[in-house]
């Protein structure tokens, strides 16, 4: 084996070739050959190939492989590396006397390039072993391009997916902020919403075979419930004791102002995230007995997504402390929940929320 | 004598054999004139003297690639007719085909083990 003297490369070039003969002269006449070309490998059998290819073989351009040699000969070793899969990195090329045609066949079953007569025309082999090995690099090359660009775009599409949320978030952060909260409350309902969809997804419930992909929207565009109450006046968003009458009726179309708000963002058309915000802004406070509003929707009238964020909002609220009350308990707020204190919502809706906290809780409506 | 005269007594193709050697006239003398010391006829004939016709058939199948990469045509035409002969399984023919392998040989191997080439 004189493959010892190899000296280094920059990364990823491949700038070997190996010769694979028992006789010397005839590694002697391909090394000739291709000497300007490549540092040259010579291995007198098959182990020794195999044993150079696994040092190297991310540097091999081609090998050009005899096939009646001891210890291995060509096709055991063509067998070894079609078994590792190398043959569709390099290109190798039998170099034989014997062109009889059950042995080309079983050379280019194996996946041999191509097949090259001796006594070997230095000239020839050189041509054809270029064409082939421009072709695998070409297609190297190609391969790598695409990889780095699939990579790019996979990131570049995150990017874009983060920018979006925290574009978002900072749209409810400050209309939260305006009614003297601290972000927190949007990020919770959004985590709870996610949640309570897979609950669904998983206990399979009618219309709730939702891929990760849309939860995952449906979770960012639950931020967005609230974004109508921008367009409500301080003095009612803020007021401590009780809205009267007609206050209240001004503090109920934040969900239709939300609709109008989100139809002025260009991407609103087509991005299925601020489609499934649009009916979380206008339907978050339907009820399931059609007393909600604004178009008291009821039952299965009101859009899925809207009827989950409901709920999450309402247990959020219960559970923290506002201006006007200290926090529920967990136990506390599922009770007044289940009793009707806080809307009405889909029994099965109920069903699943009990169980995302109590695995045991009875199935009673899927 | 000058190694384009040896070649030409040896009826090599000068010019082809360079080119099969790229053009290196060193490396294609260098192997020419150790051909005396290849040890591939020495097998044949030992396969020959023990009647093992498969080592045979390998020996002379070697010499003829050998012959063939040093240009020395008649060498390869009498190896190439005896693996025939094997393979197609003529015995008759062995003994007559191995003898102008042999007398081929030692014409080229003696030539060129006397030759003072400069």
């Amino acid at each position: 084996m004189e493959g010892c003297q190899i000296s280094p490369t920059p990364l990823g070039a491949r700038d070997l070739l190996l010769i694979v003969d028992d006789m010397e002269l005839n590694r002697a006449i391909l090394s000739e050959a291709f000497r300007e070309d490549y540092q040259i490998l010579e291995a007198e059998n098959g182990l020794e190939a195999l044993s150079l290819i696994n040092q190297y073989a991310p540097r091999i351009a081609a090998v050009l492989l005899d096939v009646v040699m001891p210890e291995m000969d060509g096709f055991q070793l063509l067998e070894e590396l079609k078994g590792r899969s190398l043959l569709q990195q390099i290109p190798v090329f039998l170099i034989t006397a014997d062109c009889s045609e059950e042995k080309m066949h079983r050379g280019y079953e194996l996946g041999v390039m191509d097949i090259i007569g001796k006594p070997v025309v230095p000239y020839f082999v050189r041509r054809r072993v270029r064409s082939v090995v421009e072709l695998f690099q070409a297609r190297e090359q190609l391969g790598r391009t695409v990889d780095l660009q699939d990579r790019q775009l996979a990131r570049q599409a995150l990017e874009i997916q983060e920018l979006n949320r925290s574009i978002i978030e900072s749209l409810a952060t400050a209309i939260e902020f305006r009614s003297g909260e601290s972000g927190q409350h949007v990020r919770r309902i959004s985590a709870l919403t996610g949640q309570l969809l897979r609950q669904l997804r998983e206990e399979g419930c009618v219309g709730c075979a939702f891929s990760d992909e849309i939860i995952e929207q449906i979770s960012d565009a639950a931020i967005l419930h609230d974004v109508g109450k921008i367009a409500i006046p301080d003095q009612i968003l803020n007021k401590p004791g009780r809205l009267t009458a007609e206050e209240f009726e001004l503090m109920k179309t934040h969900t239709v102002k939300g609709c109008q708000l989100l139809e002025q963002i260009p991407q609103y058309r087509t991005n299925p995230l601020y489609l499934y915000a649009h009916d979380i802004c206008r339907h978050h406070h339907e009820r399931w007995d059609g007393r909600g509003y604004p178009d008291k929707l009821a039952g299965d009238e009101i859009p899925l997504w809207a009827h989950v964020v409901a709920l999450a909002d309402v247990y959020d609220a219960l559970t923290n402390e506002r201006c006007y009350k200290p926090p529920f308990s967990h136990q506390e707020a599922m009770e007044m929940i289940l009793g009707g204190q806080c809307g009405v919502f889909s029994p099965a809706l109920l069903s699943a929320f009990c169980r995302l906290f109590d695995p045991s809780a009875p199935d009673v409506s899927c | 004598m000058e190694f384009q005269e040896l070649c030409a007594r040896l009826s090599i193709d000068y010019t082809a054999t360079l080119a099969r050697f790229s053009g290196n006239e060193g490396l294609f003398r260098r192997f020419l004139l150790r051909f005396p010391s290849d040890g591939t006829f020495a097998k044949l004939q030992a396969a020959q003297a023990a009647g093992d016709l498969t080592g045979m058939e390998n020996s002379a199948h070697t010499l003829k690639g050998v012959s063939a990469n040093l240009g020395l045509g008649k060498l390869q035409t009498a190896c190439d007719q005896l693996v025939q002969a094997i393979r197609r399984g003529d015995g008759t023919a062995v003994p007559g085909l191995y003898a102008q392998v042999e007398q081929d040989y030692r014409e080229a191997a003696e030539l060129l083990a006397t030759a003072e080439v400069r």
